[in-house]
């Protein structure tokens, strides 16, 4: 055998989680030249709308389209592209879009690690509980509570958009917020308010607050392709639970779990061969 | 049927982008200066409610 044949052969392939970060990074680097497009100078680049870009959009501006035969104002019909793209991936895969496509779901997971790098958690060993204090958990109580919230702001946000002339989320939009470039007063509160919360609690906003979240929650149920556990060889260890984003309990035998995000943490945590796998049904 | 952890990237993105290209075929597409309600989506997604309702 040569020497690079050597090399070869004893490279690792590239963890799955460095996949994902990859992936997130893109996302967010994509999001980021599309605000900045709306920006440029020129009739070329300023043309369409930032909104027009975000599937949630397309939740916003369904009914007043279906009712009223046009879209809100700042969407369009790319916004029901873009919805069919995201529950296409749910449709197969359950809720992946917020834990592999979403550019603010990419941005929470960053800023959640510097949030424990700075409070002394500097190199992470996965699957040992982390000595940072945060990001933290919420109280049991008010964590199951306020994961509510976010079933409450979609029936709002739907209810609402029937009579609106502006998506109901524009000018709160967390998205636009970081991304667009365009910012008013509120938008600006929104930003810090994102940033702060996010380095608190590990995604506070999928976990509290996004409605396009809970639109996905449902394909947790439905999706065939999830993950299954071997209860046979599964020893209890709680390792996947300190690694879960979302703080689901038990979350190696949860993957149908509403807030599940399909990250695959669990699975690249565990340390038992074949005891957390992928599978279609 | 257990399948290759590795795959599931590729899953998401090639089924993100199959569906978003379906859609946009469909006529889900921005109408650059022009009426932004076409006939063709909205009578698309009516029969698809209505279809889901029965």
């Amino acid at each position: 055998m040569t020497a690079r044949a050597k090399t070869k052969a004893k490279k690792k392939p590239t963890s799955l989680m460095k996949i994902r970060h990859r992936i997130q990074g893109l996302a967010v680097l994509g999001t980021f030249l599309i605000g900045l497009r709306h920006v440029m100078p020129g009739e070329a680049s300023t043309g369409g709308s930032f909104d027009a870009f975000c599937p949630f959009g397309g939740i916003e501006t369904l009914l007043p389209y279906l009712f009223r035969g046009e879209t809100l104002k700042t969407t369009n019909l790319l916004n029901f592209a873009i919805l069919i793209g995201v529950l296409g991936v749910s449709l197969l895969t359950g809720r992946s879009f917020c834990g592999w496509l979403c550019p603010l779901g990419g941005l929470q997971d960053r800023l959640a690690r510097l949030a424990q790098r700075l409070t002394g958690d500097k190199r992470h060993i996965r699957g040992k509980k982390s000595p940072a204090r945060f990001p933290m958990r919420l109280p049991k109580r008010v964590d199951q509570w306020a994961r509510t919230i976010k079933y409450l702001l979609l029936g709002i946000i739907v209810w609402v958009s029937v009579t609106a002339v502006y998506p109901p989320l524009h000018f709160l939009c967390p998205v636009r917020a970081v991304f667009s470039f365009q910012m008013t007063g509120l938008l600006w509160s929104v930003l810090i308010t994102f940033i702060v919360t996010s380095m608190l609690v590990e995604r506070f906003w999928c976990k509290y607050l996004c409605p396009l979240g809970a639109a996905l929650a449902i394909f947790n149920k439905i999706a065939p392709i999830r993950l299954r556990l071997n209860e046979h060889t599964c020893v209890d260890c709680g390792r996947c639970d300190t690694e879960c984003p979302m703080d689901i309990e038990d979350a190696h035998a949860n993957s149908r779990d509403l807030e599940c995000i399909q990250c695959l943490e669990c699975l690249e945590t565990c340390a038992l061969k074949d005891t957390i796998t992928l599978e279609v049904y | 049927m257990k399948i290759n952890e590795r795959l599931f990237p590729t899953i998401i993105i090639v089924s993100f982008v199959l569906f978003l290209i379906l859609a946009i075929l469909l006529g889900f597409r921005p109408v650059h200066g022009g009426d932004q309600s076409s006939a063709v989506p909205a009578s698309f997604m009516l029969a698809l409610l209505g279809g889901g309702a029965l």
